[in-house]
């Protein structure tokens, strides 16, 4: 048991360590937590903060994306935590997307309706329809309310720079990320980089942080919620707490680990793939 | 197979699929062309040490995976997934049809039909020892299609048989990882692979050498392995990309001649790994786009295939379609077998970029045992693929009967990535439909 907390003392350590260099590359005015009340991102900010607090720094601004469906449980618990720790959080939200909705989760979109960067935007997907429905988790959704925000913000707000909770062992896309991981410019977005402190944590080493730390994290977890995004797209498994569920053998998005190497295994036996 | 585009069969010679090759007598090779991703365009070309190519045989051959120069001049052509044995002269005419056996049904003595023959080798005694994949068996025939001996016991997905000089017979055992000499009384008395994909990975090709040694083409370990008698690998030959190498000869000189599937050529490479030789006639036919085109489906080609899409059937062993639901204007696979099928369309890419790939997918009776997803397959320069399929980025995997689902998937463009085949795939029985398909970057 001590050597785990010694091997968590370790790693909390090294994320501090990514977080210096952060600040010493770049001044705290250009930088941002990207704080989404999760677990990870709650982390993160814990980290931020606790290294600020060593350097006698103020605390970058923290930013949450508002896809249009959030838990009313997050809303109070980023403004809790907020006020606790002295933090300044921005709301971001394409609004012009949800008023053409009416603010209806699945009402239709017309994209005529849209101002000109959001038409430019689905223009780049390659959507082809007039017409989209209202639903943060669809991919022309996800990216109108999440990415667009996302950058329309960095854009104004000058951002250089933020931190996320994104770890390795989430899913394989994640498996090569760096700590550093610029993103040059395009037509879209601005030049920013994304540090990634907690890289090298489990979802195991995570609830174990928040424990050993008193880091505070949002009531939705201790009613089985083990990831959270969007309300409609989000479900609780059983009423079992996060961090008591079997985070080694199944996926945090849903669905047993074992269920996937089985369907790749047989794959693997069609051998020319 | 999406006819508006440019198909490989347009040009002969292009080589697509290199399976089978041999080194002739006279210095030319004789390579096997499997064909294109449509099963067009296979074709067995001999072609001179520089290059030119001065003799083809294509006439209605499907997926070929090997052919023999014989010494009578014949070329004996295993003629995959229409599932025969061919002997042609070198004038082209066919001498020798295993469709013409059991009066013209095509059945072999024991009421059995050839079930994707990949390879044949014609005996001392005028006899063909095969390669039956499918029927999970090797066996030798006469000429009539009478079977003389039979080898299945717990063998799978057997390739390149071969007869060896002290009378045993050496099989690929590719879906069991492994290497076995079996005596013409059935016994095993060598056998090189414990299982493990980290020892063979389905091993497609073994020849039994002068020297005792047997020279191995690993597969989907990517190279060429020399092992002794006692299992100590004594050469290799491997590279960093997924080369799916097919056959490999070691040539009197001491070099090995091997097909080289992905990157499209057959290559001779000396003891040190150097390419000394190299066929290579291939260009890329397919349209690559720009960025993703009619992923709403929204065009159709008079074929039925929606326009910039490709109906990829190269594995499917000659099932599956391009559906249609008029009322939902999504387009879809239907399949019935097992194998691999693939809706696919060609988008150029930047190394180092983040794609983003989107789209709604719905399952509709697929075998519990199969699953159909999305995926994004980054080609080299050399038109190759970088990864296989179980390692390259996927969606969700759907099986049986699902509502219509969102995916999404995200994978960075590897460094040496030049374009991206966006692909609706499924390998078992059952109906998968696509619609409202996006990538960007």
């Amino acid at each position: 048991m001590s050597q785990d907390r010694a091997m968590l003392r370790k790693k909390m350590g090294d994320a501090k360590k990514i977080i210096e260099e952060a600040f010493e590359k770049y001044p705290i005015a250009d930088l941002a937590v990207a704080w989404t009340g999760g677990k990870d991102s709650t982390l993160v900010l814990y980290l931020v903060r606790e290294v600020c607090r060593e350097h006698g720094l103020p605390l970058p601004v923290c930013f949450c994306i508002d896809e249009g469906d959030m838990f009313e449980e997050i809303r109070e618990f980023l403004a809790q935590v907020a006020e606790e720790w002295g933090a300044e959080v921005k709301m971001l939200h394409n609004r012009d997307v949800s008023s053409a909705a009416g603010g209806q989760l699945g009402a239709q979109v017309r994209v005529a309706d849209l101002n000109e960067r959001n038409r430019r935007e689905i223009e780049r997907l390659g959507y082809e329809d007039d017409v989209f429905p209202y639903e943060p988790e669809s991919f022309v959704g996800n990216h109108l309310m999440k990415t667009v925000a996302l950058n329309s913000y960095l854009e104004s707000a000058q951002i250089r720079g933020f931190f996320e909770g994104i770890r390795w062992d989430e899913q394989p896309a994640r498996a090569n990320e760096q700590y550093f991981s610029p993103r040059p410019a395009t037509e879209f977005s601005p030049e920013h980089v994304r540090i990634c402190p907690i890289l090298h944590f489990t979802e195991r080493d995570v609830w174990d942080a928040h424990f050993e730390y008193s880091i505070p994290f949002v009531k939705l977890y201790e009613q089985g919620y083990r990831s959270l995004g969007a309300r409609v797209s989000t479900t609780s498994h059983g009423q079992i707490p996060a961090w008591q569920q079997d985070l080694e053998n199944t996926y945090e998005r849903g669905g047993r680990r074992q269920d996937k190497e089985e369907l790749m295994e047989k794959l693997r036996k069609l051998g020319y793939m | 197979m999406g006819t508006e585009q440019y198909s490989a069969a347009q040009i002969e010679g292009m080589l697509e699929f290199p399976c089978d090759v041999q080194r002739l007598p006279n210095g030319n090779t004789l390579i096997t062309d499997a064909g294109d991703e449509t099963r067009m365009g296979s074709e067995i070309l001999e072609v001179t040490p520089t290059g030119q190519i001065v003799w083809r045989y294509a006439e209605g051959l499907s997926f070929a995976h090997s052919a023999k120069r014989l010494s009578s001049g014949n070329t004996l052509i295993t003629d995959t997934t229409n599932n025969r044995l061919l002997e042609v002269a070198p004038d082209k005419r066919v001498v020798l049809n295993s469709d013409h056996w059991g009066e013209g049904t095509g059945t072999l003595s024991d009421g059995s039909h050839l079930h994707y023959p990949n390879d044949a080798h014609e005996l001392a005694d005028g006899n063909f020892i095969i390669s039956d994949r499918n029927n999970n068996r090797c066996i030798i025939v006469d000429r009539r299609g009478t079977v003389l001996w039979e080898y299945s016991a717990g063998i799978a997905h057997p390739h390149n048989t071969d007869m060896q000089a002290n009378g045993n017979v050496l099989i690929c055992d590719s879906d069991h990882n492994r290497i076995i000499e079996v005596t013409l009384s059935k016994d095993i008395v060598w056998c090189y692979g414990d299982g493990s994909r980290e020892m063979l990975n389905n091993p497609r090709d073994a020849d039994r050498l002068p020297n005792g040694n047997v020279l191995i083409c690993d597969s989907n370990n990517h190279r060429i392995l020399e092992v002794t008698h006692d299992g100590k690998i004594v050469w290799a030959f491997s590279v960093d990309y997924w080369a799916s190498f097919y056959k490999a000869d070691k040539l009197p000189n001491g070099n090995v001649l091997i097909s080289d599937q992905n990157h499209h050529r057959a290559i001779e490479v000396d003891i040190y790994g150097n390419i000394v030789w190299m066929f290579r006639n291939r260009r890329h036919m397919r349209t690559v786009f720009p960025r993703l085109k009619n992923g709403f489906f929204k065009a159709r080609d008079r074929d039925g295939i929606s326009t910039g899409w490709l109906l990829d059937n190269r594995f499917a062993e000659g099932g599956g379609e391009v559906i249609w639901d008029e009322h939902m204007a999504c387009c879809g696979l239907a399949y019935d077998r097992p194998g691999a099928l693939m809706l696919v369309q060609y988008v150029a890419v930047q190394a180092g970029k983040s794609y983003y790939l989107g789209g709604k997918i719905r399952a509709e009776g697929i075998h519990p045992e199969a699953f159909a997803c999305l995926q994004l397959c980054f080609l080299d320069s050399y038109g190759g693929f970088i990864t296989n399929l179980t390692e390259g980025p996927m969606g969700q995997l759907v099986t049986g009967t699902t509502d219509w689902l969102e995916d999404r998937l995200e994978a960075v463009a590897p460094a040496n990535a030049q374009s991206v085949a966006v692909r609706l795939f499924m390998n078992g029985p059952g109906k998968v439909w696509i619609r409202d398909v996006m990538l960007f970057s």
